[in-house]
């Protein structure tokens, strides 16, 4: 029996309104993220995933549909409930150089969750954001704390990133196309990384890219998104290998030989 | 990254002027203590005639002016109000437009709307007519003279911060701190406030250098506090009495403070600009 979702999209719709002509950047989305699980979500760039991104974590509402955070509508949580959906679902960027702060130290940039939640004295925020980093895998983590992101290599940057989404010991993870800056090497190892922490840690994850080349091994479901739609849904097998529509076919086939 | 060097002074035209900011800021703190005579005395002779129109030379070394005054005296007492006027009208011009300008390009929508035609409004008002009306409505004194500065000159601060600020906004370590749950002010004031300090810097020298120019130039127009001297009114009473074409030791040694405080601020300024834009560095 699967687990209590997380997250649930029921038929969410967003629109946006520009120069009088109107935009359906999502259509029609519904999917559950669940605990321990990791949907990936494949499409073009302006096929509306990054729109659906910023809903999952409540930088955008919906236009129509509703999204519910462990039963209760996302649109209307104010207060402590809001405060308690940005703790359980944090989020994960794409540019590792632009995503922290050039003025932050990495020990600044990765407690400042702890901080805004009011967690913790000066000294045990600075624990707790070692203990971040090295579930981050930047051993040892109190190495770090002092670093600016400038000293810091991209993969390692985005593993900076990836424990400050950590630190608030959140339930779900969106990345939006977390490794697409990253060279290859770094790529693996990050990807690595967040398979390990659905598994270990029972987080839920949406990641979502334009490369089908990544979901391989790594996904348990894959949804293919089309002009704000989710035009095919299945196992990453069930998708490589018999693909139903045209559009995956070329996703496919755009798949660079190894 | 360019190297940031002793308070971001990286060349020799910045720290000369470095230096003689500091040297003016020095001379207007121990003002009493320097000024040889009091600057507002009528100086006689032994046998009881005023002192007016010498020559620079003996008891005065700079001369002394219609009145029988001290030059040199005046100087370093008009200092205090001249600079003391620069700095608080440029704090006070930077506060405000800072503030309009993050608010406006971080919010953007409405507050944007209302904070920008605000601004135009005191681009769209003459600097003089408009001190000359407030002056007559309050009455002639350095506060009177700060407000009037401040009121107007923050409208550039505010239009640089907000376009800066409408790009850092969309950083996205600006909306890492979002999801996070943090709040607009902690997102404006923590993130992008403090990465717009060299440009926030920069126009507060550039402030100090319009504010010392506004109160001279106001001062010769005679809207000055007539209990106070400054370098602006030095050169009001050159003026009114005449004396402009007669003495040069009047009027040269004011003048000559205004242009070379004004100078020191931009040569600082210059060094600030490279770190708030470093593309102009080579």
């Amino acid at each position: 029996m699967p687990a209590e979702p997380i997250l649930r999209f029921d038929a969410v719709e967003k629109r946006f309104h520009a120069r009088g002509k109107r935009v359906d950047a999502v259509r029609g989305v519904s999917f559950d993220l669940v605990p321990g699980r990791v949907l990936g979500i494949v499409g073009q760039s302006g096929s509306g995933k990054s729109t659906l991104a910023n809903m999952m974590v409540r930088a955008e509402t919906p236009s129509a549909g509703r999204i519910l955070f462990s039963g209760a509508d996302l649109a209307t949580l104010r207060g402590a409930g809001l405060k308690g959906f940005r703790r359980a679902v944090q989020m994960i960027f794409q540019d590792p150089f632009g995503s922290l702060n050039p003025r932050f130290a990495v020990g600044r940039t990765v407690a400042e969750p702890l901080l805004i939640h009011g967690l913790g004295a000066s000294a045990e925020r600075r624990d707790r954001a070692a203990a971040a980093l090295e579930a981050a895998e930047l051993r040892p983590g109190a190495a770090f704390l002092d670093k600016l992101p400038h000293e810091l290599s991209g993969g390692q940057r985005q593993r900076v990133a990836i424990a400050r989404a950590l630190v608030l010991g959140p339930r779900a993870l969106v990345a939006d196309e977390p490794v697409s800056m990253l060279d290859m090497s770094a790529r693996a190892g990050v990807i690595r990384l967040l398979r390990r922490l659905v598994e270990e840690e029972g987080l839920a994850l949406a990641f979502i890219t334009h490369d089908l080349s990544l979901i391989g091994g790594f996904c348990d479901e894959v949804a293919v998104m089309l002009e704000g739609a989710f035009i095919e849904r299945g196992t990453p097998e069930a998708i490589l290998t018999r693909p139903q529509h045209d559009y995956t076919r070329r996703l496919i086939a755009a798949i660079p030989v190894p | 990254m360019p190297e940031r060097g002793f308070l971001g002074f990286t060349t020799l035209s910045g720290r000369v002027g470095l230096g003689l900011f500091l040297a003016f800021c020095l001379i207007a703190l121990a003002a009493p203590a320097l000024a040889p005579l009091d600057p507002l005395a009528i100086n006689y002779d032994a046998s009881g005639g005023m002192q007016r129109m010498r020559p620079p030379g003996g008891d005065f070394p700079l001369g002394t002016n219609y009145y029988g005054r001290d030059i040199l005296s005046q100087i370093i007492a008009g200092s205090r109000v001249s600079i003391g006027v620069g700095l608080l009208s440029a704090l006070i011009i930077v506060f405000i437009g800072a503030n309009v300008g993050l608010f406006a390009g971080y919010f953007r929508g409405w507050v944007d709307a209302l904070l920008m035609r605000l601004t135009d409004i005191a681009f769209g008002i003459p600097f003089f007519p408009f001190a000359v009306l407030l002056v007559a409505l309050l009455e002639p004194s350095i506060w009177n003279m700060v407000l009037t500065i401040s009121c107007l000159l923050w409208r550039s601060v505010a239009r640089v911060v907000r376009s800066q600020a409408l790009s850092l906004r969309e950083r996205p370590y600006i909306r890492a701190a979002q999801v996070a749950g943090a709040s607009d002010l902690r997102v404006m004031y923590v993130h992008i406030l403090p990465n717009l300090m060299p440009m926030v810097l920069l126009y507060t020298a550039i402030g100090i250098a319009y504010a010392v120019l506004s109160e001279a130039s106001l001062s010769f127009l005679g809207f000055g506090d007539p209990s106070l001297v400054s370098w602006g009114s030095m050169l009001y009473d050159a003026y009114v009495t005449g004396s402009i074409s007669r003495a040069w030791w009047w009027t040269v040694p004011p003048g000559l403070c205004i242009t070379l405080f004004v100078i020191s601020v931009f040569l600082m300024a210059r060094d600030w600009e490279l770190i708030a834009n470093p593309r102009l560095a080579r």
